[in-house]
């Protein structure tokens, strides 16, 4: 076979057009994620095999950490902004403008009435040492918000964030919450696990 | 592809000569690198949505006349305890307590068994105070692998059953 010496052109693409589109695109992506909001509380979610998914828009969320405290949370920052204002009009808080927009801030929180306006003037990270919504039957203040929550958009979905370790009695307390507000239908979150292969 | 194309500078050592560089940047790193970046945020956007498992809770009726009755053969008790512990039993007229834990030749061994001995069975999962929230996301992930049609209720443990625990542990 003759030694066929193939002469070597130097080829060169002009990538700025391709750089540019893939920065465009990434763009677009960054800008359409949300970031995690910041938890007042570190709960372990349990796992489960059931593969249902929550679809995207906002629901209740109530929280439950180990020790038993209690957090209420919605997820559209609109529908905190009514709720606040509904909960100040009807339970005569007396929350000003600046502490509504500072609680409407918050995704997550878990603060007694009692405590709210002093700490909504709280100065630096409104995140750490929230005490928790009591639930107990003599003041039920998770009842409260819950049902004007309710009011703020029906038939939003309710779901509970429960630790692993946080012990019955404390759930107790929320599905009975739940029960006197003739509410039935709620999701436990969970992470996804296997789901495995049942003979009859 | 694009290249960085040194000028010929063949001068003689030793001679001061600048040598003429090409102001052409290779962009293929680059582009590579923002590519990696969208995949991730495509897919760790994707990512977040969680999981969750609907449960339906029973109304609370103030009569107990009113509560729907059901059939007790086909009806399973399960008594979440402390520890990770689950008692069990079938007839509420002469209920036998047995113990079961979370393993897979548990609890769920012991649904199957009902289910192949009554064709919809309906669990009754009854914790107790001691037990923990995992307890009970676990009994109903059971029961939801377990269950063709899923019949089952959340109820307050009763007197009676807080009595047959401890007469059971006390032995």
């Amino acid at each position: 076979m003759p030694k066929v010496k193939i002469p070597r052109k130097n080829i060169s693409l002009d990538m700025t057009a391709m750089c540019d589109m893939a920065f465009l695109l990434l763009t677009f992506f960054i800008l359409t994620s949300n970031f995690k909001p910041q938890e007042p509380v570190a709960v372990d979610i349990p796992s489960s095999a059931d593969t249902l998914q929550l679809p995207k828009d906002s629901m209740m969320v109530i929280s439950l950490d180990k020790d038993g405290n209690i957090f209420f949370g919605l997820g559209n920052q609109n529908e905190r902004q009514d709720l606040i204002r509904l909960v100040n009009e009807q339970l005569k808080l007396d929350l000003d403008d600046k502490e509504m927009k500072k609680f409407s801030n918050l995704e997550t929180f878990g603060i007694p009435f009692s405590q709210m306006k002093t700490y909504l003037n709280k100065e630096g990270s409104l995140a750490e040492g929230q005490p928790g919504i009591p639930a107990d039957s003599t003041n039920n203040e998770l009842k409260k918000w819950i049902f004007y929550a309710k009011q703020v958009r029906d038939g939003m979905r309710i779901s509970i964030r429960g630790d692993m370790k946080s012990s019955f009695k404390d759930t107790q307390k929320i599905i009975h919450t739940l029960q006197d507000l003739r509410l039935s239908k709620i999701s436990f979150v969970t992470n996804l696990e296997g789901t495995p292969d049942i003979k009859l | 592809m694009a290249e960085i194309n040194t000028g010929e500078g063949g001068g003689k050592d030793g001679r001061k000569r600048s040598k003429k560089m090409s102001t052409k940047v290779d962009m293929t790193p680059m582009v590579d690198l923002a590519f990696l970046l969208i995949t991730f945020f495509m897919v760790s956007t994707s990512f977040t949505r969680k999981y969750a498992m609907d449960i339906q809770l029973p109304q609370k009726t103030q009569d107990p006349a009113q509560q729907q009755k059901v059939p007790e053969s086909r009806t399973i008790n399960l008594i979440l305890g402390d520890k990770d512990k689950i008692y069990w039993y079938e007839d509420p007229k002469n209920p036998q307590l047995k113990l079961t834990n979370y393993s897979d030749k548990g609890l769920r061994e012991v649904l199957l068994n009902k289910r192949r001995s009554v064709d919809s069975m309906i669990v009754i999962v009854k914790p107790m105070g001691t037990s923990t929230y995992k307890n009970l996301v676990d009994v109903m992930d059971e029961v939801k692998i377990t269950s063709k049609k899923l019949y089952y209720s959340i109820v307050d443990v009763s007197k009676e059953d807080e009595e047959l625990v401890s007469k059971f542990e006390g032995k």
